[in-house]
């Protein structure tokens, strides 16, 4: 079954047209590739399929639903949560208080209890699947650090970690492992894919070749903010118009 | 850990204790400024609330002058016993922050800024403007105070600073209470991450604007209720009261104790209230005070941006350093 659906979808800023008529469709459990060149559009489509920004044309279908326009934390409270390109976190919090952040959504609490109980964001329900998050993402011993003293990988993966406690059935992630050395980026894929495993639907960015043929189900490729190619990785590897997507801009970054 | 816990209890009868017995040291004109000290706490915690969001607003005297307005009128109009028009003054705050919102929500820092400055100067200009029921230039005179309580052999009028002094109290250590608690729950949690990373709050489903909202109406609630203590106190309020001099001085007690913890706005307030009080009212210097406050922000911004309560920490730590050599000299 398809959960998302991008259908003709523009992003214009002043000036430029960063996604110009995309089409999508991801479908249910799949663990979906979108690459392209820098500059391809892919964080521009991220951003509008999670209503950081409005699309200036098209439409974003989720579930059946229309969402395009909707806020990012709409979007969210419907279960389609993304993480971002440049670490995102709030490095002056602990490690786990920035996961507790993502149990936003999951922790209505009346308010007499909100000013009476003690620490009450330490209830059980709370620290054990806050605990269970940063066990999945291998954090624990860095629980209650700031988030400014981890490594750079632990930080990404704590990105991911803050995404995974709103529990999401549709998992954007943008370039997740960029800055990991081959061993946190093998650990990291293992997980990605321990996602899937849970249902989770996703779409990933990703520079790393090798982790995007080796997780990915199938892969859609843009350039210049448009549609390219879709297949699978050995479909896409073997694609002519990719291969000469990539040299092409390698030329030109050259 | 006991220890700590014997230490900090203590350390809290100590302070009530002072905060009760001081009003007994000062004379009569002190005990009028320890009135407004406490009530300018109240004032500054509620400004730090709001700046939890990261947001800083020059419109929030305005707002401790819609309490101080409302409340009076209430009372004078309608009859309110002053308790319930305080508590309404207070409410009427909140609204009319939560309807100012709308517009200034749309905009973000520097122009929020801007943004809450002519809105305080448009509810003031309706003061102005609007001899009925504000009272135009002049404002309002004649506020009731508080009703005198008899209690037996125990008569309460509070007309007395020191009896006005003990009801502020009360009032305020509740308040801070209140924002204490939230403060440290999910809602404070989810204040601070939008403060410092809104885009990653929103992502996981927070209501960024919803909950900037709750952060002013909040603060604006009590600003309103500091403004309310003042009327009834005073007696008299005008729109110059509320002007953007006296906003400066609030900034400069938040930004010269700090805003990250709890206590540093009332280090802030306290430390410059006694220096003006004190020190300037001794050299004659008081009327300089705009220009003194300006100097000192300005010295705070550029050589201890982060205020006072930056440097405690190492106060105590010197401190406890030599406490415990000392305990060790003595085993
Ligand atoms: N907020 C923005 N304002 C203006 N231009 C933007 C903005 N975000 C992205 N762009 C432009 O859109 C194009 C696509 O960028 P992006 O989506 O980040 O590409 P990718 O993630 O594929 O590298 C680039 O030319 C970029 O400069
Ligand atoms: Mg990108």
């Amino acid at each position: 079954m398809e959960v998302l659906r991008v259908e003709g979808l523009v992003k214009r800023f002043a000036g430029i047209v960063a996604v110009d008529g995309l089409d999508l469709a991801v479908r249910e459990g799949e663990i979906r590739g979108l690459i392209g060149p820098n500059g391809a559009g892919k964080t521009t489509t991220f951003n509008v399929i999670s209503g950081l920004f409005a699309p200036s044309a098209g439409r974003v279908v989720y579930r059946g639903e229309d969402v395009s326009g909707l806020p990012m934390h709409r979007i969210a409270g419907k279960g389609l949560v993304r993480t971002f390109q440049h670490s995102t976190l709030c490095l002056e919090m602990r490690v786990f208080e920035n996961v507790l952040i993502g149990r936003h959504l999951h922790n209505r609490s009346d308010p007499v209890s909100l000013l009476f109980r003690r620490g009450r964001w330490r209830e059980a329900e709370d620290r054990e699947h806050v605990d269970e998050v940063l066990r999945f993402f291998e954090l624990e011993t860095h629980r209650d650090a700031l988030a400014s003293e981890l490594p750079y990988g632990a930080q990404r993966a704590l990105g991911m970690a803050i995404a995974l406690a709103a529990r999401p059935d549709t998992i954007l992630l943008d370039e997740p492992f960029t800055g990991m050395n081959p061993e946190e980026t093998r650990r990291m894929m293992r997980l990605v894919e321990a996602l899937r495993e849970r249902g989770i639907t996703i779409l990933l960015v990703e520079h790393d070749m090798q982790a995007i043929m080796g997780l990915c189900d199938r892969i859609t490729v843009m350039n210049f903010g448009r549609f390219l190619a879709e297949g699978t990785p050995a479909e896409i590897r073997a694609d002519a118009r990719v291969v000469e997507a990539y040299l092409g801009s390698s030329r030109r970054a050259s | 850990m006991p220890e700590t816990r014997a230490l900090r209890i203590s350390g809290a009868l100590a302070l009530a204790a002072a905060l009760v017995a001081l009003p007994h040291v000062l004379s009569f004109s002190q005990q009028e400024i320890l009135v407004f000290l406490v009530i300018n706490v109240l004032l500054v915690m509620s400004y730090r609330f709001l700046a939890l969001t990261g947001e800083w607003s020059l419109g929030h005297v305005v707002m401790m002058g819609v309490g101080a307005y409302a409340s009076a009128i209430v009372s004078k109009r309608l009859g309110f016993p002053v308790p319930l028009a305080m508590f309404t003054g207070a409410a009427v705050a909140a609204v009319v922050a939560w309807l100012l919102s709308f517009p200034l929500f749309r905009m973000k820092g520097f122009y929020f800024l801007i943004g809450s400055f002519a809105a305080g100067e448009v509810i003031r200009l309706l003061w102005k403007r609007f001899r009925d029921p504000f009272g135009g230039p002049k404002g309002l005179k004649r506020i009731d105070e508080l009703p005198d309580i008899e209690l037996g052999a125990l008569q309460i009028d509070f007309f007395d600073p020191v009896a006005y002094y003990y009801f502020c109290l009360i009032v305020v250590v509740v308040s801070l209470w209140f924002l204490f608690r939230v403060e440290r729950s999910r809602v404070g949690l989810t204040f601070h991450a939008i403060h410092w990373r809104d885009n990653l709050a929103a992502s996981v489903g927070v209501d960024t604007r919803g909950y900037r909202t709750l952060a002013l109406v909040i603060a604006s609630f009590f600003a309103g209720l500091s403004g309310t203590l003042f009327a009834h106190y005073v007696g008299a309020i005008n729109p110059n009261r509320f002007s953007v001099e006296e906003m400066v001085y609030v900034l400069t007690w938040a930004i010269v104790g700090g805003t990250a913890t709890f206590y540093g706005p009332i280090l802030g307030v306290v430390l410059l209230t006694a220096l003006n009080e004190v020190v300037f009212r001794e050299l004659g210097l008081e009327q300089a005070r705009p220009l003194i406050y300006g100097v000192v922000l300005i010295a705070f911004v550029v050589f201890l941006p982060r205020g006072i309560e930056s440097v405690v920490p190492r106060l105590l730590r010197v401190g406890g350093g030599l406490s415990l050599s000392g305990g060790r000299r003595g085993t």
